[in-house]
This record gives C-alpha cells, structure tokens and sequence, in this order.
C-alpha cells in the first residue's frame, strides 16, 4: 500500500478513491489512517466505526476507535450500548440521517449524548451500513466539535460518499474478521465447508456424499473442529462459527 | 478436496485476562505487518462483548491508551507487563528493518 499514500486535502474524486482502497487494505492501521484522512475530507474530526453482531442471545459490540479513547471507556463503562439511539436507528434503517434527526426516548439518552458532545460529538452524521448476513450490522458515527450547520454541510455535500464509506469499512472488517479468526484457529476451507453443512442441518452421511468426503474423515473433522473452537457439540460450533464471523447466515 | 494455505500474519505480542466483578477484560495486543493493534474487550455476564480496537505505532501509545481505561487501577501491574513486551518486540523489529 505504500504507493497509496494519502494526501491531507482533497477533491470529491480523490475522496472517491481512498475510499475505494479500503477493500484492498491489510491492517487496521492503514484503514484507521485512511479513515482519519476521509474524515477530514468530510470537514469532520471525529468518528467511530461499530460492527454489531448477534448471535442467538450474545450480542457483540466492536469498535474502530477514531475519536478520544475516554469516550469509548466512558461510552462502555455506562453499557450505553444497550440504550443508544443510534443503535436502534442502525438496526431498523438504512438512509443516513443527522444524529439532530433521531428522536430520544429517555432521559438516560439525553445524558448520553450530553456527554458525547463533552467527547467532541456535539452535532454528528449517523450511518447505517447493512451485510448480506442477517446478524451484522454496521454503524458509522461521524462527528464535530462544531455546531451551527456544520453538520449539516457536511451532510448535504457528502451523504453519498458517507455511505460508500461505511459500507466499505463494514465489509473489510468482516473480511478481517473472519481471515483473522481462520488464521488464528487454523480451520482450512473442509472445515469451513462443514460448518456450512452444519448450519444447514444436513446428517454427517449427507455431508459426506455432498462433499465427496468419507463418513469417518466427516466424523473426525467435526470432532477436530470442536476442539479448535472449544465446543463440545457440531451445535455449538455453528454458533462459535457464526459469532466469529467464520460462517454467515444468509437470509 | 483442495486446501486453502494460509500465511500468518498476525503476531500475539501480549494478552491478559482480568476478572472485574462479573466482568472479564481481555485486553491483547497484535502485529501485523508494520502496525500494531490493541484490542480491548470487556465480556459481561451474560456473555455480550463490548471490543474496542485502537491501532497504534509506538509502545507509549499503548500504554498512553490502557492508563486511560477506568479499570487501569486494577491492571496496572498487567499493563506494565505489557507494555514491556511489546515494547521489546516493537524495538527488536525496528532493529531488524534498519539492519
């Protein structure tokens, strides 16, 4: 990537570009600096990137940090993941929307976004971004210290180009994710073409046929790969697949 | 059926694990290729993870974001550990690319 290095200002065409890139990128540092620089070209100074993934009832929260640590440790300490109405706003939509645009319903939401602005969120961009698979969502929270409008000329100049972006960090980080996780377990494509197999309920004499495998090499490889995903049931490694994004479940 | 090889490219360089009531806080620190990563997560008891990931160049960076977390009272001897590790490691592979 060191051909790709990042200019500080730019046109709509180079924004266009860098965010094109994401895909191609390695590690989370060349993205969290790619990011910082197409945050900048919004006219913004703040974001955090969020990947939401529910699996059965454990809900994971994974955050991209682009704004002041403290935030986040503030952000956690008060689980205000569990109240946050952009959250809720990201599930249920897909359009853009000025954080000003989404209505609050607790007092407990006003105090969280008081202490945002106190963070350097005092007027930001909400960006939903949705995957093929039906348990990850992404959002994209976009923000500035400055208010009167600005926010808002952002948003009007930019909507678009916000979009791609966040769209583009939700698939390259489920793609991280999930090569990460291969790596880190040294599952191989049988493997992963098991726990398909799996997800799917077919009989380990089915997945044999299907996969032009024998019956016992099925058998020893759902055992081998309980192991690696510390389950003791084909089960429960769906669901270990599923949470670490080694699997997908498609709607 | 023909098998994918992978390449490792991610490093472990330091990890701990701290019970918090009835939470845990892993915190772990990769490299990959010529960045670093510090994953911070907190699991609660019902088994919701809440991950914060911060890339980073330098040592002191790390240690910088870890003395900010709210729990560090708790993990400063941890965090010191830590952040001898990676800063040995960072050092050694800086060595070894001006070499």
């Amino acid at each position: 990537m060191d051909n790709r290095k990042l200019e500080s200002s730019g046109s709509f065409e180079r924004a266009n570009e860098w965010i094109s890139w994401i895909s191609g990128y390695e590690t989370e540092g060349e993205v969290e600096a790619a990011a910082r620089q197409i945050v900048e070209y919004f006219g913004l100074q703040q974001y955090v990137f969020g990947a939401l993934r529910k699996t059965g009832r454990r809900e994971q929260y994974r955050y991209l940090v682009g704004c002041s640590p403290q935030w986040c440790y503030v952000y956690n300490e008060n689980k205000w993941y569990a109240i946050d109405p952009f959250i809720d706003y990201a599930l249920h939509n897909t359009t853009p929307v000025l954080a000003s645009s989404v209505v609050l319903s607790s007092p407990g939401q006003a105090r969280l976004l008081a202490v945002a602005a106190e963070h350097g969120f005092e007027a930001g961009i909400i960006v939903p971004a949705h995957s093929a698979s039906t348990n990850l969502v992404g959002i994209l929270y976009l923000g500035t210290k400055e208010i009167a409008g600005h926010a808002e000329r952002s948003f009007g100049q930019h909507r678009n180009l916000m979009r791609a972006f966040a769209l583009e960090l939700l698939e390259w980080w489920d793609a991280k994710l999930r090569n990460d996780n291969l790596e880190d377990l040294e599952l191989d494509e049988l493997d992963i073409d098991l726990l398909y197999k799996a997800l799917a309920q077919a009989t380990a004499e089915e997945t044999a046929i299907e996969l032009g495998v024998t019956l016992s090499r099925v058998n020893s490889r759902y055992e081998r790969i309980n192991r690696k995903l510390d389950v003791s049931s084909k089960r429960h490694a769906v669901e270990r697949a599923l949470e670490l994004g080694i699997i997908k479940q498609t709607p | 059926m023909k098998q994918t090889e992978r390449r490792r490219t991610r490093a472990l360089l330091g990890t701990f694990c701290r019970q918090v009531g009835n939470e845990t806080l892993n915190v772990r620190v990769y490299r990959d290729r010529r960045s670093c990563v510090l994953e911070r997560e907190l699991v609660e008891r019902d088994g919701t993870t809440f991950t914060m990931v911060f890339p980073f160049e330098a040592a002191e960076t790390m240690k910088t974001l870890l003395m900010a977390d709210p729990l560090y009272g708790l993990v400063r001897s941890d965090v010191d550990r830590i952040f001898g590790k990676v800063d040995r490691s960072l050092r050694s592979a800086d060595g070894q690319s001006k070499a």
